[in-house]
């Protein structure tokens, strides 16, 4: 009994050290973003600047971001419209690295009147955020915007 | 407790019933041939009641025979059943010996011991479960079933069908084989289940380890291995219908079987149905991207599906070829909760007004196996031949939706999403020595060759043609009654084509954009990647097991085993539609290789039980997703990930304790824990299972003469720790304790003995998460509390 006590005790010590090894400090915390706006059920203008507000922040250091807007017409996946109109899409990225954390405010998403000569389609969009810090930690947000017409507020 | 003891008093009164004639008894041992005593043998006295099993040093005693002339069986699983006459004149004593069959298992599988004999066999680390196992665990699933078992986990698909996990190791790192051949479906996803009937499994063995050496690629971190069910010995006509109903998810299903035995034929077959609707989980609101979403009614939407299953056998017993054919089909339907295609919103989770309907998004899964094996007897050896053809057809609908606007509408199916048609010809053959006293031999070679096509609106995996083949042997040499050693060395031969695929609609819809580079363009628009790749693999294992005495086995195994990439981790690029990432596959990945040492102490006798199983692993190219920090254009995508190869490190193991500390009373306990690690970027890898405890007490008790045969009642207890050891951009996981109860129950009328199984799962009716759920990403927890019962009735 006494020759089984001591090898399973050995055991358990291989098994338990390997588990109590302490972890590197490998960053899994992802950025953090607190988008103002546009905010849901907000109207993006056709022919005007979108107003992006927003702050962003991570335990080491941010990376970039990203804006994605896509159509949402049926509300279920993205199915096409019907009309003739054309479909936004809107893609683009802004380096932020190095910062820890960062206020963004900016006028540089522009909903345009046309896209290739077709008028652009009306209706419910995804506007996503999406924001990675410098380890690959990735987060983002969506709002649901409506394209539409009219004159934004001043802000 | 008043019930209890007057059961106790009534089973005392009734078993010892008044023999007042003048009578024998006969003891005995059963060894095998070169003397080492088997466990768990069954002894039978022919044209009598009377029978036994022995004990674990082979000896067994009949008592209460009067004078006269008998026939005695003796038999054990594995081993060929001598018949002998006796007569009885007083008290006597026989030694019999029996030879090993390595085929014909007999009928009376369902025996306390047969695990026990088995693990002091083989080197691996091995569970071995038998169908009263999966009755009595019964879990919707096989996988949730055998998850009880250390060192195995379940990667759940809602509360229908679920993946297998070995330490760690899923996806197309564990390799399940029904009757030799390796199922082949699509193993990469990570909301595809198995496909199998868990009714019609009656022995499940797991290899906690790389199995390379007889499966070849995929079977690098173990093997599930569903064996045969078997001909009766004598000739007859049977049956038993399985009755199901859950609580949870209202499921009701009927498993029926029959067959025949006669003289060399068998045939068998059985038929499974299973329906079940919406889930429920204990919570009404659940948070996805800090949106706080409803779930009407505490039921998961549109997660009802069903199953029906059908199998069939029919099989030829020579004196000199025994060949066996199995059909089967698996069909499974199950529906998707909408917030897991596409971004969760209010609209598409609200009720619908109908439990059990199956709405888009849906899957649904047709697996056909015809399988053909075949064992030839040639004096001192045997080969075994088996062929196979499998079919996996697996389609996934949702309304068709698109974010290139230039997308058509398809003309034919437009809400067909995906469809994966996986055609897999196998062919093995093996020569393998009988057990002589000394050494054991096995030869043998593998071919298979795969073919994938696709259909549907979204793009995800490429079609491929794949041709692998392997040669290998396995020595075994007993060193002494006590030592044995094995050592087997392989190598594989494997060949992938995949198609490439240029997406012209992709390529319009950037260049309509006005921003992209021609090379941009190029890029995103190319889908998948046209290659021809040829991978050579070495395999090669050894080790040994030493059972110093009748109580104890020691053992260690060291083995290299590999998996070829597969084609999505090697062509494919673009956005998976589950998981919203863009991944980049990689043409120059090489197989995965890993290497595994794996010790075992396992100590025995009545009353107690301790294993403890440690391992581990170190693989030289672990393939693994990693994200990039470089945005992908592609509408609703973050980062693109690209499959890379890194050096991995797991390490773990699982220990176990079983004490009977009282006759009518037993205690259970195990823990599993595995540790997985990417050693080229310091990072764990993901789907690390967290560690979990499992303590029960089981009341049971057994009676020869009550119509209440055996009883069971189990209090289980399952701890589980929260896993912070997490990939980038996957979520932590908190910890969890269910409380579960579980009742078995065996009635005897007449000759008719039946099994009701009932059970409670998540008895207070927790709010938990299992990190690898597929559901977990949503923040959806687990099912809630589940009321169920299995009634199993033989019909002979």
């Amino acid at each position: 009994m006494k020759q089984i006590s001591f090898f399973a005790i050995a055991l358990a010590v291989a098994v338990f050290s390997s588990s109590c090894s302490k972890d590197d400090d490998k960053d899994t915390t992802k950025p953090v973003i607190e988008l103002h706006e546009p905010a849901d059920g907000d109207t993006l203008f056709i022919g005007y600047e979108t107003h992006l507000e927003m702050d962003l922040s991570d335990n080491v250091k941010l990376k970039s971001y990203k804006v994605d807007i896509h159509n949402n017409f049926d509300g279920h996946g993205h199915t096409k419209s019907a009309t003739t109109d054309v479909a936004w899409t809107f893609t683009k990225s802004w380096d932020v690295s190095g910062l820890k954390n960062t206020h963004i405010h900016h006028h540089e998403i522009e909903v345009p009147t046309t896209i290739n000569g077709s008028p652009i389609a009306k209706g419910n969009y995804h506007f996503m955020l999406y924001c990675t810090d410098e380890a690959g930690n990735e987060s983002y947000v969506v709002k649901n915007v409506v394209v539409g017409v009219g004159i934004p507020h001043e802000e | 407790m008043k019930a209890f003891i007057t059961c106790l008093l009534l089973s005392l009164l009734l078993s010892r019933g008044v023999y007042s004639q003048h009578t024998y008894t006969l003891s005995g041992q059963i060894t095998e041939i070169n003397g080492e005593p088997l466990t768990g043998a069954t002894i039978a006295i022919k044209k009598t009641q009377l029978g036994t099993l022995t004990n674990k040093k082979g000896q067994f005693t009949i008592p209460s025979l009067s004078m006269g002339k008998y026939t005695i069986q003796a038999s054990f699983i594995g081993f060929i059943t001598v018949f002998d006459t006796i007569e009885i004149k007083g008290n006597c004593s026989i030694n019999i010996a029996l030879q090993p069959n390595m085929v014909e298992l007999d009928e009376i599988v369902v025996r306390e011991n047969y695990e026990n004999t088995r693990n002091r066999k083989e080197v691996l680390s091995i569970e071995v479960i038998k169908s009263d196992f999966i009755i009595e665990n019964n879990a919707g699933n096989l996988v949730k079933t055998i998850e009880k078992l250390p060192g195995v986990y379940s990667m759940d698909v809602g509360s229908g069908f679920s993946k297998p996990v070995i330490r760690g190791m899923g996806f197309n790192r564990v390799a399940v084989s029904e009757n030799g051949i390796k199922q082949e479906g699509q193993q990469w996803g990570a909301d595809h289940g198995l496909e199998l009937d868990q009714f019609n499994v009656e022995k499940v063995e797991v290899f906690k380890g790389p199995m390379s050496l007889q499966y070849g690629s995929d079977a690098i971190g173990g093997l599930i291995a569903i064996t045969p069910s078997l001909a009766p010995m004598v000739n007859k006509v049977f049956g038993e219908v399985s009755l199901i109903g859950k609580s949870n998810n209202n499921l009701l299903g009927l498993s029926a079987m029959c067959g025949l035995k006669h003289n060399k034929w068998f045939f068998k077959t059985r038929i499974t149905e299973q329906h079940f609707g919406d889930y429920k989980i204990p919570t009404d609101t659940f948070v996805y991207l800090t949106r706080p979403l409803p779930i009407y009614n505490g039921k998961l939407k549109n997660t009802a599906g069903y199953e029906r299953d059908l199998a069939t056998t029919i099989g030829y017993s020579g004196t000199k070829v025994n060949s066996f054919i199995t059909i089967s089909n698996v069909y499974q339907k199950t529906g998707f909760f909408p917030g897991s295609h596409g971004i969760p919103d209010i609209n598409r989770v609200k009720d619908d007004g109908n439990a059990r309907n199956i709405e888009l998004p849906n899957s649904n899964v047709n697996h056909l196996k015809i399988i053909n094996n075949n064992i030839i007897k040639l004096n001192k050896w045997k080969g075994f031949i088996d062929l196979a053809f499998q079919n996996n057809h697996r389609q996934e609908w949702a309304k068709f939706h698109t974010h290139y606007g230039n997308q058509p509408l398809p003309v034919s199916n437009p809400d067909l999403e995906m469809d994966f048609k996986l055609n897999t010809y196998t062919a093995n053959l093996k020569i393998d020595s009988q057990n002589d006293s000394l050494w054991h031999h096995i030869i043998g070679v593998n071919a298979d060759y795969q073919h994938n096509t696709i259909d549907g609106y979204v793009f995800l995996l490429p079609e491929y043609k794949r041709i692998t083949s392997g040669a290998y042997f396995v020595e075994t040499y007993n060193l002494s009654k006590k030592v044995k050693v094995t050592g087997g060395l392989r190598f594989d031969v494997g060949a992938i084509s995949i198609k490439a695929f240029h997406d012209k609609i992709l390529q319009q819809y950037l260049g309509n954009m006005n921003i992209y580079t021609p090379n941009e363009i190029a890029f995103y628009s190319q889908r998948s990647y046209g290659i021809n790749k040829q991978f050579n693999n070495l395999s090669w294992s050894a080790g040994l097991v030493y059972n110093p005495d009748f109580q104890q086995t020691y053992k260690a195994n060291i083995g290299r085993s590999f998996r070829l990439p597969g084609a999505n981790e090697l062509a494919s690029n673009g956005v998976h539609h589950g998981t919203f990432r863009h991944e980049q596959g990689d043409t120059s990945l090489v197989s995965e290789k890993g290497y595994q040492l794996d010790i075992a102490y396992t100590f025995s006798n009545d009353l107690f039980y301790f294993s403890i199983n440690p391992f581990v692993s170190w693989f030289s190219n672990y393939i693994y997703l990693n994200p990039t920090g470089n945005w992908s254009v592609l509408p609703h995508t973050g980062q693109i990930y690209h499959y890379n190869q890194a050096k991995a490190l797991v390490g773990g193991g699982e220990c176990t304790i079983n004490y009977e500390f009282h006759k009518n009373f037993t205690y259970e306990s195990s823990l599993e824990y595995v540790y997985l690690q990417n050693l080229t970027d310091g990072y764990p890898l993901p789907f690390s299972p967290p560690l979990s405890v499992l303590n029960s007490i089981t009341w049971h008790w057994h009676s020869e003469t009550k119509t209440l045969e055996e009883f069971h009642c189990k209090l289980e207890h399952q701890l589980v720790t929260a896993q912070e050891r997490i990939a980038r951009n996957e979520e932590t996981t908190n910890g969890y304790s269910l409380l579960g109860i579980s009742i078995n129950n065996s009635l005897r009328f007449g000759k008719t003995k039946f099994n009701a199984s009932f059970q409670i799962q998540n008895l207070l009716n927790t709010k938990y998460y299992n990190h690898l759920s597929f559901y977990r990403k949503l923040n959806i927890p687990e099912a809630g509390r589940n009321i169920q019962l299995i009634i199993k009735i033989p019909i002979n």
